[in-house]
């Protein structure tokens, strides 16, 4: 008997069905199970959750959120205490505005921002008044987002998924084996599309303008070039730096190892923007921008002696001479530029690049007096006599010896003053074995440099590199000692050199041993050594790159105690003053060696000298629109 | 007529200079032409096989200063769409109705009216359809900011509400 | 006399034992009404259906407004709905609660910036529960319906009070919004108020291109 057909049993065919398991998901008990535990998917995107210790406090997530549900909460913690990477800022989440699209999590670039299985979050009304019911109500659905959810944790932003572009554009680079055989410029700069492509991933969170020394105003001019208006991005640079052009080669970017992106990806390469903004625009929009505050204010009749042309020098001048100051430097080298013309081999800053940039300057009105040292052509009285103030820009011209046995033979050199002579374009020994002690940028130079002239003498390049640090703690820039190893020097870091071996007053190598540790505890120098571990490299000539030494000679005994020297730099009041009233300083001598502080240094001591003398005041400057 | 380039030439020759019939996409061709000219075309495309108004659209050129109708037809016979777009100015914006064409045109010209305030003489009925209780600008125009607008109209600060104790305190102080 | 009614809070109202017995059943047998403007609407019928089967706490949806204990707002308001759910909201009967559902009604969701939609429903009906999400899931509502029958044992669901004791100021809210008399940003002249015909239009048309020329 068929039960499902019109019959008096018909009504009790169901009774079947009430051993089955119900269909029904009997919540709260239970929950739905269908990716293999209860609730929710394994990528579904609930409730916020953030790492603090890892959130930059960028804010594209508030940038980026469609329904302007994010707002970044001051933490309230010092700025200048702070971890650089980071803004003290963290996102708030208003759940009356989100909508869960994850485009916060997508667009984090730290990754720090994700989502969780957790996505209940119900209230009831609680409070009297219906006003005061409504603002509690908001308040109550606005949560600060924290690691709570974390052991739920869902849709999470994967590198190669996100919305960010984490890989940079490509830089066209000469080939090592090209490269090595002149000293012709090697990074060959940003085409436009490549320079739009790079310019398009900046996120413009200005992390990057808290770091730079100078608060270049990164993001606004990142901006600028993907809107392909050049002047106003050089506009924007010349506001905090006549320089672009050279810090767009050589600046140690401290910008690019703060970048949002660097956490999860390559940073942008601000350097590398700078310069192809700075190329590429018009010789006329250049002349224009540069010196657009020339005849703004009336000339006060002050005349300021800076002392040297290196990049604080220039800097001091062209922002003093826009302030209205009549400005003369003095540099003893035929050509002005410093450190960055007779110090930087041309393969990283060309000639012509860096006559440009001084050109404006010089059209800014600054007179620049070349082959004129101080203290030899020009008396150091007589110039204090002539000048309402003086500004000591001399750097460090002079390199450091190790003070190791036996360094007085003539084939043990000093690099600074062989870089000197190769951008003289005078005659430079070669030999066909060298040994570069050093870890630094300079010791790249020189051991670069010298690879260069080996090739072209003997057709092979033998350098080795020494320096006590170890390999990741070397000073250098990385790009620089791979692009030195790909060009064939040899590189042995962790050593630290005893003695120089002689036989018969000719150079045979170099004796070593092992460095265990640089610094100790407190982060001071103090090498510890392993003199039982010995080796010697054997080379006709040493050429010692470990450090820079100022000069001031020019001054008496007398004056330079005012300096207040301590350990090779000075030690300054506020305002970049020296112990004498009328001389400031600025540059390497204050800071260590570096451009772009010294290009900030130069702009802060020219700030503070006419603080000094008409104290604070507001100058009419046409400044460059930063929205 | 089988051949739809047929139908296009009779076109171009019926209406020379005033307007071309040029192919868009595969199945898509456009007009452009004026107002002036916009009902003879229209009559003339609903005897050329184009029964069908689909819709009419409304697009803001506010850097032109001009309005643009586009009349959306469909030909079920050649199984091609055709789009009759005319431009007009946006300060005193007024266009032919169509409604005697096609009934269902009224509608679009009401909707049209009443969030572009584009004016259609003839049309019986332009009353507002949507909004409630409208007098400002009309709102899909351009340059009628809605976020402002929003904050001042259904936001505690721009709505100037407050909390009732203070409303009882003022009547007070005014009674007395 | 006027009574000082700000003293007393109406969530702490002390019950007695047979508004305890009321309340009781009144959370085990729940007619609601759901006002389906918004995209919420989706995620009721999984809610209601076998899957969740609402029923199991005595709830269950009813056709008119005078039979319902309980309306739900799923989603955003328009003013011309707002319109409509108000005068919903003051046929029910009291008790009433009212549930909005999704970041909508609290602050104004994905729809904070556009010229037809509110921003916070408490400033026109007192909102006894609301739930987070866009829009939230079955499981939520039911975890908000769970909340909300505890509040109403306890006597705490007292949005339909609040609405009584304020309602001076909700009246004012609502009206402030539904019949605006002026414009919000800057007023509209229709350049065509006299409602001209096309005749005059094209013969203005005609003379103003004589006068260009």
């Amino acid at each position: 008997m068929a039960l499902g057909d019109k019959s008096f049993f018909t009504p009790f065919s169901t009774l079947l069905n009430i051993f089955k398991k119900t269909l029904t998901v009997a919540y709260p008990k239970e929950d739905i199970n269908v990716h293999g535990r209860p609730g929710a998917s394994e990528n579904y995107r609930g409730m916020h959750t953030n790492d603090l210790e890892v959130c930059i406090g960028c804010g594209t997530c508030s940038d980026v959120c469609p329904t302007a549900a994010i707002v970044m909460q001051d933490t309230g913690e010092d700025e200048t205490e702070i971890d650089p990477t980071r803004k003290p800022e963290q996102p708030v989440i208003d759940y009356g505005r989100c909508c869960f699209c994850a485009f916060c999590v997508d667009s984090c670039p730290s990754g720090s921002l994700s989502m969780s299985r957790d996505y209940i979050y119900t209230s009831p009304s609680v409070e009297e008044e219906p006003l005061t019911e409504l603002e509690w109500k908001v308040n109550k659905f606005t949560i600060k987002p924290d690691a709570n959810h974390e052991e739920e944790k869902s849709w999470s932003s994967e590198v190669d998924l996100a919305w960010l572009d984490y890989v940079r554009s490509e830089m066209e680079l000469y080939s090592p084996a090209k490269r090595v055989q002149s000293f012709i410029e090697i990074v060959q700069g940003f085409s436009r599309e490549q320079a739009l492509k790079e310019a398009q991933r900046c996120l413009e969170c200005g992390i990057c303008t808290r770091t730079c020394p100078a608060h270049m105003h990164i993001p606004e001019y990142i901006r600028a070039i993907y809107d392909e208006d050049l002047k106003k991005s050089v506009n924007i640079m010349y506001e905090t730096n006549p320089l672009p052009a050279v810090c767009g080669r050589i600046c140690t970017h401290k910008c690019e190892t703060v970048c949002a992106l660097s956490h999860r990806g390559e940073p942008i390469a601000i350097r590398w923007l700078k310069r192809y903004a700075v190329d590429n625009v018009k010789d006329e929009d250049l002349r224009e921008v540069a010196t657009k505050n020339k005849d703004v204010v009336k000339s006060n009749g002050k005349k300021i002696g800076i002392i040297g042309s290196g990049p604080a020098g220039l800097a001091a001048a062209y922002y003093l001479c826009g302030m209205g100051y009549k400005v003369t430097i003095f540099e003893k080298h035929p050509k002005a530029g410093g450190t960055m013309r007779y110090g930087i081999p041309s393969y990283r800053l060309p000639d012509d690049a860096l006559d440009r940039e001084i050109s404006q300057i010089e059209a800014m009105g600054v007179e620049i007096k070349l082959n004129c040292e101080v203290g030899k052509d020009k008396k150091w009285e007589i110039l204090k006599e002539d000048m309402d103030a003086i500004i000591i820009a001399t750097g460090f011209p002079h390199g450091r010896s190790t003070r190791i046995d036996k360094t007085n033979n003539p084939n043990v050199k000093l690099a600074i003053a062989m870089l000197n002579k190769i951008r003289l374009g005078k005659e430079v020994d070669v030999h066909r074995k060298i040994v570069v002690i050093g870890g630094g940028n300079v010791a790249m130079d020189i051991a670069r440099s010298m690879a260069r002239l080996q090739k072209d003498k003997f057709g092979e390049v033998d350098i080795t590199v020494t320096s006590l640090e170890s390999r990741e703690e070397m000073p250098a820039d990385d790009e620089e000692i791979e692009e030195g190893r790909e060009e064939g020097i040899v590189f042995q870091p962790g050593r630290s050199p005893l003695e120089v071996k002689i036989e018969d007053e000719e150079v045979k190598g170099l004796e070593v041993c092992r460095c265990l540790s640089v610094f100790d505890e407190n982060g001071r120098f103090s090498p510890k050594v392993d003199k039982k571990v010995r080796e010697c490299f054997p080379a006709t000539m040493v050429i010692e790159a470990i450090g820079q030494a100022a000069d001031y000679s020019f001054l008496t005994e007398n004056e330079q105690n005012l300096l207040n020297i301590h350990r090779g730099t000075l030690m300054i009041k506020d305002g970049y003053q020296t112990g004498m009233e009328n001389v400031f300083v600025a540059g390497d001598i204050v800071n260590g060696p570096d451009v772009i502080h010294a290009v900030a240094d130069g702009h802060k001591a020219a700030q503070e000298m006419d603080t000094w003398f008409f104290g604070k005041r507001e100058l009419p400057l046409k400044k460059a629109p930063l929205e | 007529m089988k051949d739809i380039n047929e139908l296009i030439k009779k076109f171009n020759s019926f209406f020379q200079e005033k307007a071309v019939l040029t192919r868009k996409y595969k199945q898509q061709y456009q007009i452009v032409t004026g107002r002036d000219e916009l009902l003879g075309i229209l009559n003339w495309c609903k005897q050329y096989s184009f029964y069908h108004l689909a819709n009419i659209v409304c697009v803001d050129w506010l850097e032109d200063e001009e309005f643009e109708l586009v009349y959306n037809l469909w030909s079920y016979e050649f199984k091609i769409g055709c789009l009759v777009k005319i431009r007009i100015p946006r300060a005193r914006p007024w266009a032919p109705t169509v409604f005697e064409l096609w009934g269902q045109a009224q509608v679009y010209e009401q909707e049209i009216h009443e969030f572009f305030g584009v004016y259609f003489p003839g049309n019986p009925d332009l009353s507002s359809l949507f909004l409630h209780n409208w007098h400002d600008l009309p709102p899909l125009r351009k340059d009628f900011d809605p976020v402002e607008y929003s904050r001042q109209a259904y936001t505690v600060e721009g709505l100037g509400v407050k909390p009732e104790y203070e409303k009882e305190d003022n009547s007070e102080g005014r009674e007395s | 006399m006027k009574k000082n009614v700000y003293m007393t809070n109406l969530r702490d109202e002390r019950q007695n034992a047979w508004e305890g017995i009321l309340n009781y059943f009144r959370k085990r047998s729940m007619w609601m009404l759901y006002y389906c403007t918004g995209c919420g609407a989706v995620e009721l019928p999984p809610t209601m259906t076998t899957r969740f089967d609402m029923e199991r706490f005595g709830m269950g949806p009813m056709a008119t407004p005078r039979q319902a204990d309980l309306l739900l707002i799923t989603g955003y308001l328009s003013v011309k709905t707002l319109k409509r759910v108000i005068r919903s909201y003051e046929q029910m009967q009291d008790p009433k609660y009212l549930v909005g559902f999704g970041s909508c009604p609290i602050n104004g969701g994905i729809y904070w910036d556009t010229y037809p939609v509110i921003n916070h429903l408490e400033m026109f009906l007192p909102v006894d529960m609301s739930i987070a999400g866009c829009m939230p899931r079955p499981q939520a509502i039911l975890d908000s319906f769970e909340k909300l029958r505890d509040e109403i044992q306890e006597g705490k669901a007292v949005g339909y009070k609040r609405y009584e004791k304020h309602y001076d100021w909700y009246k004012a809210n609502q009206d402030k919004v539904l019949n605006r008399e002026d414009a919000v940003l800057q007023p509209w002249e229709d350049p065509f108020a006299d409602k001209p015909t096309l005749e005059a239009l094209q013969a203005g048309e005609k003379m103003e291109e004589g006068e260009d020329k």
